[in-house]
């Protein structure tokens, strides 16, 4: 089980609108995929239309311990989703009175480590959170995702300076990598961004560039991934060649560590 | 993300593109720059010019990401896509493609963009050169002092590798760096014409016969080359629009602007008047050279704008029908800013009242001119017994191009009881010879 956590600490940079289309390329791909939806706001949860449904949500798992078998529901597009809700909110205020707050997660994944090939965690902005804490060390990969934006530059970079730090407290390397989105290469200052942004990551960065798009709006609204709404749309195919490189990235961390249990960390640059 | 996989992502189909490249040993952007463009062309099946562009973006990417982070020199790797193709095909090759405009705010179909460029029938292959950093601005591979349209060079064509019908070259090969002075001044002059509304009025009344971009290609075609004073291009975008041909015949006729500054002048058929009007225009010819200047030339020419010239009496009333074009709304128009004399009328700066009232500016020199007979009419004196060269002479003058003929005039075939002409000055304040008086500006 290989575990992608998408972060950043600026909002609005495409990070849930990343997760959820990702798990439907993973999952069109034949992977079992699961999406957990660590963010208060939920969008990811509602993305997949499963907002406003009762039951075990991921909040009830970190909160109470509540089993994450009761709380998996099936998506559209073969996605197994971890719902959240606002009473996340309350996981960050208690979390503060208990041991170990940061590692909850990662028990409870371990438990359908089996299960899935992928669970990716959508984070909320906010990366010194306990919630993005959880998924910090429970994921194999983080993935910082930078919009083609005048200031999407420097958050990515705030955000790549403070996972560091938090992997330095935790005495581990964290695996980053960036996913450049929101790109309209018809725009010189995108194009512009986009060079600078490749110019600083170089190596960290995917190939693949997540166009913008109307259709992964569309999608969202409809609350499907976009490869069910249109899988010949341009954003379906930027989300199957990040598919394709996720799959790759994965396979490369997995062969070394095949002795062992605990997959690699790779030093960040 | 490596340089190659950036590439792709800026200017081909992103990853698909990519992996090909690979597939056939390209590593990297110098790999990319060193196959030929008729291989490149039919191995990522596209036309030659967008593979020629590809390796064309490909040389400044490299250039500007090396400025980035200066790497180690490379050997190139060797490329090989599974064939080859004679160099004769690839030479003979003309590729020219149309330019789409900068799309900051209209959305394109999602296909590469495609720019015009030069392409010689002998051209010479394709060498790696860096760009001197001085000259490269983020415009240096795109035409923007080109006015023509080519058509689009279909994909079959290249694949059946067949020559091509030649298309006509823009003036200038695309890859030849803009002088940043010379766009400097043209922005900076286009800013001021566009800020003083000189452009705008005449051209909304042509709408109807150019498209936007016709009447773009118009002010590009003006406004190159030259760093012009900014009355004589709004004269000229004013002309332009005017004209009836659709392509701008350029010629240089008379030195509009300043004698250091020739600009080259539409042709027209009322060039006379032109030139009369721009002698005895009211306001300076101020030089921008710098977007630094625009500024203070607007506010020099608000503080100084000359008032247009009123009405007098005894002088000649318009009315409608009265001279060919003057109607009704047109007549409530030129008594808006005080004009309602002939004489008034053929005083008035022609440039700063076509602007004013929003009519053509030839139209407006067409009514100066009847009004200029008109009010002949009406002060019709006998002739003095002068030589009939200086008859035709003083008859071909306009009134305005000088009050000193007219002051030779006055004082030469006037008695003494006969007014003085006031002298006339930058506002164009004239005073009329009294009407059946002996002695008359036209005598």
């Amino acid at each position: 089980m290989h575990i992608l956590a998408f972060a950043n600490q600026k909002g609005g940079c495409g990070k849930t609108t990343s997760a959820v289309n990702l798990a439907g390329a993973l999952a069109a791909r034949g992977s079992r995929t699961l999406l957990a939806d660590l963010d208060p706001q939920a969008h990811a949860t509602m993305a997949l239309s499963c907002a406003g449904e009762h039951g075990t949500s991921l909040a009830d798992v970190l909160l109470s311990g509540a089993s994450i078998e009761r709380a998996i529901r099936s998506a559209p597009g073969g996605i197994d989703l971890l719902p959240g809700t606002d009473a996340l909110t309350e996981f960050e205020e208690v979390s503060a009175r208990r041991m170990h707050s940061e590692s909850c997660l990662s028990a409870a994944l371990k438990r359908v480590e089996r299960a899935y090939d992928f669970v990716i965690l959508d984070c909320p902005p906010r990366v010194d959170g306990i919630l993005c804490a959880n998924a910090l060390s429970a994921c194999d990969t983080v993935i910082l995702v930078v919009e083609s934006g005048a200031f999407a530059l420097q958050g990515a970079l705030k955000a790549q300076r403070m996972i560091e730090a938090a992997g330095v407290d935790r005495e581990r390397a964290f695996d980053i990598r960036v996913l450049a989105t929101m790109f309209d290469r018809r725009l010189r200052i995108a194009r512009d961004l986009l060079i600078g942004t490749q110019a600083r990551f170089g190596a960290l960065m995917f190939d693949a560039v997540i166009h913008t798009s109307v259709r992964l709006r569309e999608a969202a609204a409809y609350g499907v991934p976009v490869q069910i709404l249109d899988p010949k749309t341009r954003a379906a195919r930027d989300f199957d060649n990040l598919a394709s490189e996720v799959i790759a990235h994965a396979a490369r961390k997995l062969e070394p560590a095949a002795p062992s249990s605990t997959p690699a960390s790779v030093p960040s640059t | 993300m490596d340089a190659l996989a950036l590439l792709c992502t800026l200017h081909a189909d992103g990853p698909s593109t990519l992996h090909e490249l690979r597939a056939a040993g390209c590593q990297n952007l110098l790999d990319l720059t060193q196959c030929t463009s008729a291989e490149l062309a039919q191995y990522l099946e596209l036309s030659i010019a967008s593979a020629e562009r590809l390796q064309r973006e490909a040389e400044l990417l490299d250039a500007r990401l090396d400025r980035l982070e200066p790497e180690e020199p490379r050997a190139p790797s060797k490329v090989d896509f599974g064939f080859r193709i004679s160099k004769d095909c690839s030479a003979e090759d003309p590729a020219t493609v149309e330019e789409t405009a900068e799309a900051d705010l209209d959305p394109v179909p999602e296909e590469p963009e495609q720019v015009q460029e030069e392409q010689s029938p002998t051209a010479a292959p394709r060498t790696v050169r860096p760009l001197p950093p001085s000259m490269v601005s983020s415009r240096s591979h795109r035409a923007w002092f080109s006015a023509t349209r080519v058509r689009k060079k279909s994909l079959s064509s290249a694949r059946d590798h067949t020559p091509t019908e030649k298309l006509v070259p823009p003036a200038k090969a695309t890859t030849e760096a803009v002088p940043i002075e010379w766009k400097a001044a043209r922005d900076a002059i286009e800013k001021l014409a566009l800020a003083r509304g000189e452009l705008g009025v005449p051209l909304k009344l042509a709408a109807e016969r150019k498209d936007d971009v016709q009447k773009s290609a118009d002010q590009k075609v003006l406004l190159k080359e030259l760093v012009a004073p900014v009355e004589a291009v709004a004269e000229l975008a004013i002309l332009s629009a005017e004209s009836a041909a659709e392509t701008i015949r350029m010629e240089p006729v008379a030195v509009l602007g300043s004698a250091d500054r020739p600009v080259q002048r539409v042709l027209t058929p009322h060039r006379e008047l032109l030139d009369a009007a721009a002698r005895r225009s009211a306001l300076p010819k101020p030089f921008v050279h710098s977007e630094a200047s625009v500024e203070s030339v607007l506010s020099a020419e608000q503080s100084a704008s000359a008032p247009l010239r009123e009405s007098r009496p005894g002088e000649t009333t318009l009315k409608i029908g009265e001279l060919d074009g003057l109607d009704e709304e047109l007549l409530d128009a030129l008594r808006s800013v005080g004009i309602c004399t002939a004489e008034a009328l053929v005083e008035a700066s022609g440039l700063e009242l076509s602007r004013k009232i929003a009519i053509p500016f030839t139209r407006l020199l067409e009514l100066q001119l009847g009004a200029q007979h008109l009010f002949r009419r009406h002060t019709l004196v006998p002739r003095s017994p002068a030589t009939k060269s200086s008859r035709v002479a003083r008859a071909l003058e306009l009134p305005t191009t000088g009050t000193s003929r007219m002051r030779r005039h006055t004082d030469s075939n006037s008695p003494a009881s006969a007014p003085k002409v006031a002298d006339k000055n930058l506002s164009g304040s004239f005073e009329p010879h009294p009407k059946g008086s002996v002695g008359g500006p036209f005598a």
